[in-house]
């Protein structure tokens, strides 16, 4: 009877059925990197990629304080101490000094759940001391594609303006390129006067920006490598909003040359401007979708700011955000499928662009300049924090919010950069 | 008209019943009045002859006279000789109507007497006959009962045999009852150890699918920006220990990264908590082929 019963059950295939989880990142361990042959170097390599991904809302590392053993090579690892910890992944590695500033990187990654080693171990040689966080920042990409299939974005870069107040009253504008998380910013470009709207040219070797002449705001191109900086658009009235289309060709901005500001694309082979918004009302702060074909910009056409697509080809203009009373300053994600943007003049958004369910980054007052991270997973805004002004990295979904503490001073119109 | 009849018939019957009566009486009026009155003329008689002896002795005047008188005492005498001779046949005749009556009487005494006997005869066989009717009656009475009885034994004998058969039916329908019963009991036995073999599996089963579930849920890593909609089966293949053998997706969420966290889960929780082997094999192998389907659209 018993097992008449049994095999009656077993006749039907077990089914379970699981809907509880965790809403989390993935937990990992990652363990203080070895030093070996030498005094431990300044930066903490285990600490940075521990930030790195914390900041991505992607992973969750487990504090060292509860780690049974700390590995640095393959045969020491124990996956039962990683279960331990619930760890579902683990890296570890060496800092080796080679000579006086000469360093390499070891490390190897591990998926505890399955128990084995992802890759084989990599080296990352011929490193100064000030390039350690890079390396971690390697490290840290390297573990983000292991364990969630896309590129990490930690080797990319911000772009912001700085204030200084030189003497009283008399500011400088410096715009700053630094590590994404900003660290080592260094500036690319000065003026006394103020400027605004840096944007990354898709192979990350430019950024154009708007800055002042005596007659007013023009568009200028920055190239990095060259210092060497370029007036595109500085036509009569208003000339802002720059950015580049993701093939590098073209550049769209808004002109009020024509008396209300209109969106126009530039066109840095032909040098040819192209006047792609006729509305009386103000266009603005154009935006390309990913795949080239379309343009977001904000309007006040009815009236309050929000955002349109403008499609290239067919020339046709559709109304995007329908939420809220206003939606300004919108961009596209790597994907093309949400738009992150500044909501009701101070909040940070993404919305959907099928659904149009919007996500709330932020439910601030002060948000604005939002951009997406090159692999979409993170966004990069200006805030405030304790009234002072300040650089905000949130996970996409604004689960995670992170300030970018190296970044300190009047910071605002920050813009991340493509992957190299 | 009957009833008429019937009343006139009844008055009828009273009126002979009084002549009859009448009869009857005058009858044995006279039969008492001639005994009485007979014996006087026969002493009558007697007395004159006497007197005749007596007077031969007188003279012939006196004889003449004697003669006349003894012619006329001839004639007398032959008249009164006539005369008793006509007496005496009367007498005779009465006697003989008296005889005839005694005998009538007697005729009529014997026929009543004979009718008496008879009546007696027949009081008696009347009698005899109830008395043999009162025997018969008496003997069927006794046959009754004895009939009775025997019937009543009979019945009683029935009855008991009835009440030996009812006894015995009964005994039979209770042993059928408790044979049923012992088989009910039997299958009530059988059928709750196949329950509780069920029970205890589907308790096993309710137990350790629980227990996976909160396992394998605790190591479920679900990324925030994972579409709600998206749902995973995977095959799980598991030793009799429960460490997790093998994961296959059957049905994939459409998403890399959803299966593989889901995925990643189930390597997470392994071993997954299934009853060992020794406490019910059967649920242990089935345990060993799971399929563990993901859903977040509960959430």
């Amino acid at each position: 009877m018993l097992l008449l019963v049994v095999s009656n059950h077993a006749q039907a295939q077990l089914d379970i059925t699981i809907s509880g989880g965790n809403v989390r990142g993935i937990p990992i361990a990652i363990v203080p990197f070895k030093t070996i042959d030498g005094s431990q170097p300044g930066t903490q390599i285990d600490q940075v990629v521990g930030a790195d991904l914390t900041a991505s809302g992607k992973f969750e590392p487990i504090s060292s304080r509860d780690f049974m053993s700390f590995p640095s090579r393959l045969e020491e690892v124990r996956y039962k101490d990683w279960r331990f910890v619930d760890a579902e992944a683990l890296v570890i590695g060496e800092v080796w000094k080679l000579g006086a500033d000469q360093y390499e990187v070891q490390f190897r990654i591990f998926d505890v759940a399955r128990e084995r080693e992802i890759g084989s171990g990599k080296r990352i040689p011929n490193l100064r001391e000030r390039d350690l966080r890079s390396a971690a920042h390697i490290i840290s990409d390297n573990v983000y594609q292991a364990f969630t299939g896309r590129p990490g974005a930690f080797n990319s870069r911000i772009a912001y303006i700085k204030r200084s107040e030189v003497e009283f009253q008399s500011y400088r504008y410096r715009m700053m390129v630094a590590d994404w998380d900003g660290y080592g910013e260094q500036e690319v470009f000065a003026s006394w006067r103020p400027l605004l709207s840096p944007s990354w040219s898709p192979d990350s070797s430019k950024i154009s920006f708007v800055s002042f002449s005596e007659k007013g705001p023009v568009v200028q191109i920055l190239d990095l490598r060259s210092g060497k900086h370029e007036v595109i658009a500085a036509f009569k009235g208003v000339n802002a909003a720059p950015s580049w289309s993701p093939d590098g060709s073209k550049l769209a901005y808004s002109s009020s040359k024509n008396g209300s500001p209109d969106v126009f694309i530039y066109d840095t082979l032909t040098r040819q401007h192209d006047r792609i918004s006729t509305h009386y009302g103000i266009d603005t702060e154009p935006a390309w979708s990913p795949d080239g074909q379309s343009l977001l910009f904000t309007s006040n056409r009815t009236g309050k700011p929000q955002i349109y697509r403008h499609d290239l080809a067919s020339r046709e203009t559709i109304r995007m955000t329908f939420e809220g009373k206003e939606n300004a300053n919108g961009s596209f994600g790597p994907e093309g499928r949400r738009i992150v943007m500044v909501h009701e003049g101070g909040q940070i958004a993404v919305m959907q662009e099928e659904t149009s369910r919007m996500t709330w980054i932020t439910k601030s007052k002060f948000d604005e300049s939002p951009s997406f991270s090159p692999n979409g997973d993170m966004v990069l805004y200006a805030s405030e924090q304790d009234y002072e002004p300040a650089l905000m990295v949130a996970s996409s979904d604004g689960r995670i919010r992170t300030q970018l503490e190296f970044v300190t001073g009047d910071v605002r119109e920050p813009a991340w950069s493509p992957l190299k | 008209m009957s009833e008429r009849r019937s009343r006139i018939s009844s008055k009828n019957r009273t009126v002979a019943y009084l002549a009859a009566g009448l009869v009857h009486a005058a009858i044995i009026g006279a039969l008492v009045f001639n005994f009485a009155s007979k014996p006087k003329p026969i002493d009558a008689a007697f007395a004159e002859k006497v007197d005749v002896v007596k007077a031969t002795t007188v003279d012939e005047s006196e004889i003449k006279a004697q003669q006349d008188k003894l012619k006329r005492e001839e004639r007398e005498k032959k008249r009164k000789q006539e005369e008793d001779r006509k007496r005496l046949e009367r007498l005779k005749k009465q006697s003989e109507q008296e005889k005839k009556k005694i005998e009538d009487l007697k005729k009529t005494q014997e026929r009543e007497k004979e009718r008496a006997e008879q009546l007696e005869a027949e009081r008696k066989a009347i009698a005899l006959k109830k008395q043999q009717e009162e025997a018969k009656r008496k003997q069927e009475e006794i046959e009754r009962k004895r009939r009775e009885k025997l019937a009543a034994e009979k019945r009683e004998q029935e009855l008991k045999r009835q009440e030996e058969l009812d006894r015995i039916a009964r005994e039979e329908r209770e042993l059928e009852a408790l044979r049923q019963m012992q088989e009910r009991l039997a299958a009530e036995e059988a059928f709750m150890a196949e329950q509780r073999a069920k029970e205890r599996a589907t308790t096993l089963l309710g137990k350790y699918t629980a227990l996976i579930k909160e396992k394998v849920s605790r190591y479920r890593t679900i990324s925030p920006d994972f579409e709600r909609w998206r749902t995973t089966t995977m095959n799980v293949k598991l030793s009799s220990s429960g460490e997790v053998l093998s994961v296959n997706i059957l049905k994939s969420s459409g998403s890399q990264r959803y299966d593989r966290s889901v995925e990643t889960a189930i390597y997470q929780a392994s071993p997954l908590p299934i009853p060992a082997a020794a406490e019910d094999p059967g649920v242990n192998r089935e345990f060993q082929n799971l399929n563990i389907i993901f859903d977040m659209t509960g959430m």
